[in-house]
């Protein structure tokens, strides 16, 4: 009997004490989807737009209605991006929670400032997923916030997925929150994150009885309407991805193209595949580079340090091109063609990121260390005008296949 | 007397020591690069070093623990011994406590109130505690092979996220944060102390329970900062729980992230430890006061963790004497004389049993 009430007891006192911790109902959660975060210079003010989950849209307990937009929008303002979110929960009336966010945009603006600093609100709250995606907007990150798109099961699932798609066929940088202050750690604190551009133009994905209202913290619900605003012959709003943009120190240093994309994700072996078009005889034929492997050895060449960027790749063409498997000048030519026009996106690109902006785009730093750690060490005061001012030798073989001939 | 084997023992001190290493913020003590490397590497012979006294002794003294010698020598000596030893296991148990309530509050309930997250934890270490030592050890046995499947889950989930030009060939580059991480790294072996009480409690061979624990605790140190420095590269240096950091990007089908099993298993880990110390403390008082089963053993290790409470709610809700208190504790000096002087003291003047053999003799 004693050893029964010496285990009730502490099992009935423990019952109690969740009494004694504050807690916040599922209901009673903001359950944020995406955030924009912009900056205002004129007020001085951060501004921070919320969309997050509307669970008054519900079909059921525990179901999404895929009829309905599900999303609600909330804005706040002030002093850092915490101040402003804070002021977004409190008219919300809910208590934020950031685990189920699933992208962060940046607006055009507060990329010019430090991204740190930007991103330090959401690194800093250990519920913040660290994968989450981050975007920079070519306007205010709100003017993205307010699109609704119909696919996903709420609004921000397009984006990620999107993003996500683009990144598989290297077209877009990873942008996880974690690989960028992975690379802002870096002696050029350089990133790189994608370009999200508001495109007007006729469509079926975006809900227009959604799309564009809400502002001030009043949230807009969304949806309600299907496919009204699809099949409206005025244009809409949707979301384009155009390239990506570049930071150095920290801040934004300009834009870059989705070729440029593709070299930063073929030097860093992070591309799944990439296509590019070559004119194969009388007519362009669009090849599939993959299964890529690109080594980077540096080098001290007349006491200038060097990088060595050596890359090989399959290619597939996608469509059936009018060579003979014997005719090995051709598929010669071809494959000289497909070569050449990598080393040129590469050499374009290395040109632009590195030597204009100054920025680690391909993780030379990394390699660097990895390699020569000595002279890393040496020269770690200096790393960012030695890596500006390295020569890069490019080399790039391919080796191409064409359905029907036998050179695989 | 419940016995347990060594390798029993040596599961349950992986089990401690890892935990320390996972609910310790450790800030400046893990670094990018390959300094802690060769911390970790340095202190191991440091540790094996400070636990020589008590590996003669266990030779000497088969089948006790540090104090019963102590006390054949006399009450006074016995006492004037286990004092300074039980501040510093006190102190040892402080740090524990306060270091996992902040752990708590750091990655799971930041609205917690300190001295409810406190009292919980004390209250379930005290319930293992009293449960006794050999409950302890089996319960160890459970949270590493939980540990096990989350390395092994994280290593499925981020292996496309090591990236191999994080590593570089080198050696000590920062002698003064080399040598305070290899203070930390040996002062944070309290099983020195745990091993001083119980080792009377192995079966045989307590020796090889500390050889298989600091070659295993070498291993897994020296893993888990190669896998700290090949998925977070320069940027291990800015996170606070690389750990549990980790297992936050770990996408695992239905789990979209592992940090909440992480920081589940730690807590469970933290307790388990913290039950261990408690229960040293207890063996100490059953040893000064030659009195095993007497009920006042138990409410003198109530009160012990009542105090236990007090002292963290006042040590732990102000910064600055949490600091000071850290800094003492980091200098590895309060183990040393704790875990290899007062020992060292023990197998010089204590008295064997009457009877009792020496070892070598005992073998022939």
């Amino acid at each position: 009997m004693k050893r029964v009430s010496f285990i009730i007891l502490p099992l009935l006192i423990m019952l109690c004490l969740t009494g004694c911790v504050q807690y916040v109902e599922l209901s009673e959660r903001a359950i944020v989807q995406s955030i924009g975060v912009d900056y205002l210079p004129e007020q001085k003010t951060y501004r921070v737009s919320l969309q997050y989950f509307a669970q008054s849209d519900e079909g059921g307990q525990n179901q999404i209605d895929k009829t309905q937009a599900n999303v609600l929008k909330a804005v706040g303002e002030g002093k850092s991006v915490c101040d402003a979110a804070e002021n977004a929960s409190i008219k919300t009336g809910k208590d934020l929670l950031l685990s189920e966010n699933r992208l962060i945009i940046l607006g055009k603006e507060l990329a010019g400032y430090d991204l740190e600093n930007a991103l330090d609100f959401f690194v800093s709250n250990y519920h913040s997923h660290p994968e989450v995606n981050v975007a920079v907007a070519d306007t205010l990150a709100e003017d993205i916030i307010d699109i609704r798109f119909k696919e996903g099961n709420v609004s921000s699932d397009k984006l990620v997925n999107m993003l996500t798609n683009a990144h598989r066929h290297g077209v877009c940088v990873n942008s996880s929150i974690s690989d960028i202050l992975t690379s802002l750690q870096s002696k050029t604190r350089s990133a790189l994150l994608p370009l999200l551009t508001v495109k007007e133009e006729k469509t079926d994905v975006t809900d227009s009885s959604g799309s564009g209202g809400g502002g001030g913290g009043q949230g807009s619900q969304g949806g309600g309407q299907s496919g009204q605003g699809g099949s409206d012959e005025q244009k809409e709003k949707t979301v384009e991805l155009s390239g990506g943009w570049a930071f150095v120190n920290g801040a934004g240093a300009g834009g870059f193209s989705p070729g440029d994309t593709a070299a930063v994700q073929l030097i860093t072996n992070t591309a799944e595949e990439l296509s590019l078009t070559v004119q194969a005889e009388d007519s362009l034929a669009t090849v599939t580079l993959f299964r890529s492997n690109f080594t980077v050895t540096p080098y001290i060449e007349d006491g200038r340090l060097c990088f060595y960027i050596d890359g090989f790749a399959f290619g597939r063409f996608e469509e059936r091109i009018n060579v003979s498997e014997s005719d090995e000048d051709t598929i010669n030519t071809l494959t000289k063609k497909i070569e050449d026009t990598v080393c040129d996106t590469l050499s374009s690109a290395v040109a632009k990121l590195k030597d204009g902006y100054g920025c680690d785009a391909f993780g030379l730093e990394n390699t660097l260390r990895h390699c020569m750690p000595d002279f890393w060490f040496d020269n770690e005061d200096n790393i960012p005008e030695l890596l500006r001012s390295a020569k890069t030798v490019i080399k790039f073989s391919c080796r191409p296949y064409i359905l029907g001939s036998e050179n695989k | 007397m419940n016995r347990i084997s060594f390798k029993q023992l040596a599961v349950l001190f992986i089990v401690t020591r890892v935990c320390t290493e996972m609910i310790v913020i450790p800030g400046e003590l893990i670094r990018y690069g390959a300094d802690r490397f060769w911390a970790v590497l340095a202190a191991k012979p440091i540790v094996l070093l400070l636990f020589l006294p008590m590996l003669f002794f266990t030779a000497r003294f088969k089948d006790e623990g540090l104090f019963p010698p102590a006390v054949r020598r006399g009450r006074a000596f016995g006492i004037a011994v286990g004092v300074p030893f039980i501040v510093v296991l006190f102190a040892i148990t402080l740090e524990t406590l306060i270091d996992l309530q902040l752990y708590i509050s750091d990655v799971i309930l930041d609205s917690m109130l300190f001295i409810t997250g406190a009292a919980v934890i004390s209250a379930a270490a005290f319930y293992g505690a009293v449960k006794g030592f050999s409950a302890i050890s089996r319960s160890a046995i459970f949270a590493l092979g939980i540990f096990a499947v989350l390395i092994l889950l994280i290593g499925i989930t981020c292996s496309d996220k090591a990236e191999l030009k994080y590593l570089y060939p080198s050696f000590v580059r920062d002698g003064e944060y080399f040598l305070r991480a290899m203070l930390s790294e040996v002062s944070a072996c309290g099983e020195l102390l745990i091993f001083a009480v119980f080792c009377g409690r192995i079966v045989k061979k307590p020796r090889l329970a500390v050889y298989y624990y600091l070659a295993a605790v070498l291993v897994i140190l020296e893993g888990l900062t190669l896998l700290y420095n090949l998925i977070l590269g320069p940027y291990l240096t800015t996170v606070e729980y690389p750990l549990y950091y980790i297992s936050s990007m770990s996408d695992i089908v239905l789990f979209q992230r592992l940090d909440g099993i992480d920081a589940v298993v730690w807590v469970l880990c933290g307790i388990i430890k913290l039950a261990l110390l408690l229960a040293a403390a207890g063996e100490i008082f059953a040893n000064l006061g030659n009195d095993q089963k007497h009920p006042r053993q138990k409410l003198l290790l109530l009160l012990y963790t009542l105090l236990l409470l007090a002292s963290a709610y006042f040590v732990g809700t102000d910064k600055m004497l949490y600091d000071r208190f850290e800094a003492v504790m980091h200098s590895a000096v309060p183990l040393a004389v704790a875990g290899t002087l007062i020992p060292l003291i023990v197998l010089i003047a204590g008295k064997k049993r009457q009877g009792a053999k020496g070892g070598a003799n005992e073998k022939s």
